[in-house]
């Protein structure tokens, strides 16, 4: 009777479990089609040579070597300008997002709302935004926002190149990914500070909790760490992703002097504008295993164990 | 063959007239929209392509019958104004493997008449009217397009000038060292000479490294087999050899 009982139940969860894995099969599919499989070949194409035309040559590990050894603008300027941009925009964008989101949940409930759509929606339309707005506000004659300003002033004597002078462009592609770089990482964050059980912050009070920098870093980074962690994947992506800014702003693809290089638009120059596919594929794996180190790294720090 | 000739006298000339009209006689880096403020008369003069001169005729009714165009501004040489400008061009070609060759040929040869080109352009014209004017390959057939007579000839005298430099597999990196150099003089002060000299070990490096992967030389440097560059002159011959 014993033994029924217990087959039964058996059978009851691997049931559950057939019709969990049924759930789950539309996105596991799509996954594997549109993510695993693309990756897979990617994989297998940056160890070809691959021009679109002929079909690929398998040359083993040739692209990484020259990758590593004989692409000059790649180890110095691609390199060092990804490292810049990503230290700017990363940490700053998140500890930015973390403090917006923090303010956003001290003022009332409709205002709240409001100035939570005002901050996200840069980053839904950043691009309309690039051709409408940025590009006239940097434009390089003197009828460009920013230089007509500054040249009404008497700061500047002739307009500044913001958008083609090397100098310029690295600091302008960090200005407005910045503005853009409230997504949804950072209502994630909203959501997380919002969550919070108040009771925490008087219990704290009672305790002799003296300072809102207090009550930040005690409670409220601790009690969101999902969302912390759940901001900092979002941005860690976004920042290596966000690559094609630089060419958007510049409109040009290498930018001048390579200024704005970084290895997005590494890739896009020699798989769309050079043609060689099995080099581009070489270095966005390096891409990949860049993002999924720093990734790993992020878990390490926000990660829960459980 | 490996070599671009960016240190040549010549080219340092050229690229220092480029570079002083901006650092020396301050032209304008950047125009934003040089159709916006040519309407307005904050610029007098400019240099556009065909897309601009359709612009300014069909969407700047305000300015109409103001303004005339005129044969790109040019060097003297030899007692004639040389106007040479490269021409970006699209080709046509029929690929070896292909089953139908013959029609394909058959086709392009119908296509290219100057008659099917005219009455191509003048239809276009017609249906959607003179804003949709479009500028055909065929000496022929554009001069005898229903346009303004005398624009008209202002375009057939440049299109004498049309001279490009040979495209090889490398010439993309040929165009943006240029660019590059270019902007070094003129944003961060280089010495042209020095500007080129470090762009033209670029391009070469690059030049080598096409002539590898289409095996024109080995990684030794030596000649596999002998590349042509396409010059006007070889051009000229290929076509004329099979006609």
């Amino acid at each position: 009777m014993t033994e029924v009982k217990q087959k039964r139940s058996l059978t009851n969860k691997s049931k559950e479990e057939i019709a969990g894995h049924i759930f789950i099969l539309p996105y596991a599919l799509a996954f594997l089609a549109f993510i695993t499989i693309p990756v897979i070949m990617g994989m297998f194409l940056s160890l070809t040579y691959f021009n679109l035309l002929e079909a690929p040559r398998f040359i083993f590990l040739s692209n990484y070597v020259t990758l590593f050894t004989a692409d000059d603008v790649f180890m110095q300027q691609v390199i060092p300008n990804t490292i810049q941009f990503a230290f700017f925009v990363g940490p700053i964008g998140y500890m930015l997002g973390f403090f917006l989101a923090w303010l956003l949940a001290q003022v009332p409930h409709r205002a709240r709302t409001i100035l939570a759509l005002v901050i996200y929606s840069p980053s839904m339309t950043a691009g309309v935004a690039m051709s409408v707005m940025w590009r006239i506000i940097f434009s390089g004659d003197e009828a460009g926002y920013l230089n007509a300003v500054l040249i009404q002033m008497s700061v500047i004597q002739e307009p500044i190149q913001w958008l083609t002078n090397p100098d310029y462009l690295m600091p302008v592609m960090i200005i407005v990914t910045l503005w853009s770089s409230m997504g949804i990482g950072f209502l994630a964050m909203l959501a997380g500070v919002l969550n919070i059980n108040q009771e925490l912050y008087e219990a704290a009070a009672i305790d002799g909790m003296s300072n809102k920098l207090q009550e930040i870093f005690y409670i409220t980074i601790p009690s969101m760490k999902p969302q912390m962690l759940f901001g900092a994947v979002m941005s860690l992506v976004a920042t290596f992703n966000a690559g094609s800014i630089g060419v958007q702003l510049s409109g040009q693809n290498p930018t001048p002097q390579n200024a704005g290089q970084l290895i997005v638009t590494h890739i896009d120059d020699y798989g769309f504008i050079r043609f060689d596919m099995g080099y581009a594929a070489a270095i966005s794996v390096v891409l990949l295993i860049m993002v999924l180190t720093f990734n790993y790294a992020a878990h390490k720090l926000f990660g829960e164990r459980d | 063959m490996l070599s671009a000739s960016l240190d040549s006298e010549a080219v340092i000339e050229a690229m220092t007239l480029m570079t002083d009209l901006y650092t020396v006689y301050a032209l304008p880096l950047e125009v934003g929209s040089f159709y916006n403020q040519f309407r307005y008369g904050n610029i007098p003069i400019g240099i556009g392509d065909f897309g601009m001169y359709i612009q300014l005729l069909h969407a700047a009714p305000e300015i109409a019958g103001l303004w005339d165009i005129a044969p790109l501004p040019g060097i003297e040489l030899n007692g004639e104004v040389n106007r040479s400008y490269d021409g970006a061009s699209t080709s046509s070609m029929i690929f070896k493997n292909s089953t139908k060759q013959d029609e394909a040929w058959t086709f392009l040869k119908w296509w290219m008449t100057s008659s099917i080109q005219l009455s191509y352009a003048e239809n276009l014209m017609a249906s959607f009217g003179p804003e949709y004017m479009w500028n055909t390959a065929n000496v022929e057939a554009f001069s005898q397009m229903s346009i303004d007579r005398t624009h008209r000839d202002v375009f057939l005298e440049q299109w004498r000038w049309v001279l490009d430099t040979a495209k090889t597999p490398a010439s993309y990196m040929l165009e943006r060292e240029i660019s590059n150099a270019w902007n070094k003089v003129v944003y961060d002060g280089f010495n042209v000479r020095t500007a080129m000299e470090d762009s033209l070990v670029l391009v070469n490096k690059e030049i080598t490294r096409k002539m590898m992967e289409f095996e024109f030389i080995d990684s030794n440097g030596q000649i596999i087999k002998p590349y042509l560059l396409p010059t006007k002159d070889n051009l000229e011959n290929w076509v004329s050899k099979d006609d």
